[in-house]
């Protein structure tokens, strides 16, 4: 299996740019060459005049500098470096892809677990609960999700956890809420499908309880396709996070997500484009790298492929 | 049929009824109500007072449910909370006409572009043309649209200069088609290249089928064995996807909106979030949701046409 992986170039390909993208992401704190708040004004060189006011005159204050050796992708419109605070909010929206594909594996699997192996009323209540959730589309729901749960200034009573505020959080709980479902359906009609098979009947005509035969039986032999569903979530978690936060309800400023370096590079975009052409760049790279990767995966679990 | 059809209305009905106590359940748990937040501290107690009750938010929640819901069946979804002497209905209304017209352009440009790609794929499967298509849908469809708006913000408006970076508030004249061009293309990039892809697939499939063999060894030409025969029955996959698409495209539209500064449905959604509106959230909410279950219902009824098979109770 990790050889047919290994053929499949483009596979690879996506597996190494995320590799690195995430150690940049993960690295943050000490590649950065400065802390993504602060800020590099300095005086006018000369006296205000009516130049001045032109926000391309600004750059004489240490705003919206053009790319030096000191700040190699310039600095935004409050003077801070675009490199620094890029490389952290890289490391906020790997975490909200870790954090959404961990917590929706465990309920999505988990639910999808329950639905194919507990009483039949069970299934029937958490199948139409996931059919509500269906009918809505996921950003949807995930913009109100966030919209509903307010703010706050503490998770768990500390003010962040595994260096992101508690905000942020809420933003990963809105997004992992909407895309559990999906999972579930599939993990139920996956193992419903195994019910059959010759492998549970012969376990189930041994004795083996309900239970015994879907954790030890279905589960293992459903684990290579679900994994293939859990990598499809990365991407679409990155791209909530991030169009949450340009829409305004997601990460919050100064706090630097992808998205939230879209939103304040967007409206300065005809003073100095490359702010916003560097972070939409790397969500296309991500998200690219991401469906080779997964692709890869799809096609090497599958022997028939 | 008939009784199919109207299984499947009352589903839609359901689902509906099911959506908006979701939304009108999600925006009363909000902490803080719509007004607290507006006016800071300068808004007295009295005032707060005052507009709770001219709304009707001060009372029991089971109450409020049913005013909105007799709203809702009236059509006019309510008030807004911050636009004094205005009702969502209006409100959506008012940005109906760019958020319509960018819609079935992309719609348009996805299928119009989409399926041809795919049949010219398929027709030329494992050649070199077939693999540029392949690379470059598979690009488009990994990249959404909201990425696709930026880009073509960067190459079209601000290195070519080919059009505005805001597209402005007049979208009532003729130039609207001219301006709804770059916000479509970008929504609808990512459902073209996954209407091309599975055509692909599909029509790969249908060619390699018995029925297409017979027809070409009828003596039919390839024009009519590709059209006629193999691309009728592709298409009955195709088809059904299109209610997902419509989906993204809905969803996607909010964000596309935003970014070109189109004055849009989706724009108004976004700055009732901001201004904490929860009327219009929860009329535009309900609009977008019906939309998307009247055009997954539209497609349900033309599947059992288009493949009489699937027609079933």
């Amino acid at each position: 299996m990790i050889q047919r992986f290994r053929r499949r170039r483009s596979a690879v390909a996506g597996v190494l740019v995320l590799l690195v993208l995430a150690l940049a992401g993960a690295g943050a704190g000490v590649i950065a060459p400065y802390d993504p708040a602060q800020q590099f004004l300095h005086a006018p060189a000369s006296a205000p005049t009516d130049a001045t006011r032109d926000p391309l005159a600004q750059r004489d204050t240490g705003k919206f500098e053009a790319p030096t050796r000191a700040h190699p992708l310039g600095t935004d419109h409050l003077a801070r470096d675009v490199f620094s605070r890029t490389l952290h909010g890289l490391r906020i929206s790997m975490l909200t892809a870790v954090v959404t594909m961990i917590a929706v594996a465990v309920l999505g699997v988990g639910v999808g677990l329950l639905a194919a192996s507990g009483p039949r009323w069970l299934d029937a209540l958490l199948m139409r609960g996931t059919d509500v959730a269906f009918a809505f589309p996921d950003l949807l729901l995930a913009i109100l999700l966030r919209a509903a749960l307010g703010e706050r200034t503490s998770i768990l009573g500390a003010r962040s956890l595994l260096g992101v505020e508690a905000d942020a959080w809420l933003v990963f709980v809105a997004v992992s809420a909407t895309a559990w479902p999906a999972l579930a359906r599939v993990t139920r009609v996956l193992l419903l499908s195994l019910r059959e098979r010759e492998f549970s009947l012969a376990a189930t005509a041994l004795g083996a309880s309900r239970w015994r035969v879907a954790l030890r039986h279905w589960l293992p032999n459903a684990v290579a396709p679900l994994l293939v569903q859990i990598t499809f979530i990365a991407p679409r978690a990155i791209f909530a996070e991030a169009t949450l936060s340009f829409i305004g309800v997601g990460i919050r400023p100064p706090t630097p997500s992808l998205g939230v370096l879209i939103a304040d590079h967007f409206g300065f975009v005809m003073v100095q484009w490359t702010a916003l052409a560097v972070p939409v760049a790397l969500l296309a790279v991500i998200f690219l790298a991401f469906q080779l990767a997964a692709d890869g995966l799809r096609v090497a679990l599958d022997p028939r492929s | 049929m008939l009784r199919y059809g109207l299984v499947r209305l009352g589903q839609g009905v359901a689902t509906l009824a099911a959506i908006a106590v979701v939304t009108f359940a999600l925006m009363h748990a909000v902490p803080g109500g719509p007004f607290e937040a507006r006016g800071g501290d300068r808004a007295s107690a009295g005032l707060v007072e005052a507009q709770r009750a001219y709304y009707g938010i001060d009372a029991p929640v089971p109450a409020q449910f049913g005013r909105w819901a007799s709203h809702v069946v009236r059509g006019d979804l309510g008030p807004s909370f911050a636009r004094p002497g205005r009702t969502v209905a209006a409100v959506i209304g008012d940005g109906l006409l760019p958020s319509t017209v960018v819609a079935l352009y992309a719609f348009a440009l996805a299928v119009g572009i989409g399926v041809p790609l795919g049949v010219v794929a398929a027709a030329r499967a494992g050649g070199r043309g077939d693999a540029a298509i392949l690379g470059v849908t598979t690009v488009l469809a990994a990249v959404p649209a909201f990425v696709i708006a930026f880009a073509l913000l960067l190459v079209g408006a601000v290195w070519l200069g080919w059009f505005e970076v805001r597209l402005g508030r007049d979208v009532t004249d003729l130039a609207l088609l001219a301006k709804a061009l770059p916000p479509a293309v970008a929504l609808a990039a990512p459902s073209t290249a996954l209407l091309a892809r599975l055509t692909r697939a599909a029509m790969i499939e249908a060619l390699a089928s018995d029925y297409v063999r017979t027809a070409r060894a009828k003596g039919l030409g390839t024009g009519a064995v590709t059209l006629r025969h193999a691309l009728r029955n592709a298409l009955l996959p195709v088809v059904t996807v299109a209610g997902p698409l419509l989906a993204t495209l809905v969803t996607g539209s909010i964000v596309v909106e935003l970014i070109f500064g189109m004055p849009g449905v989706g724009a108004a959604f976004v700055a009732a979030i901001l201004q904490r509106d929860y009327g219009v959230i929860m009329g535009v909410t309900l609009f977008y949701a019906a939309t998307i279950v009247v055009a997954n219902a539209v497609i349900d009824l033309i599947v059992p046409v288009l493949d009489p098979r699937i027609a079933r109770p």
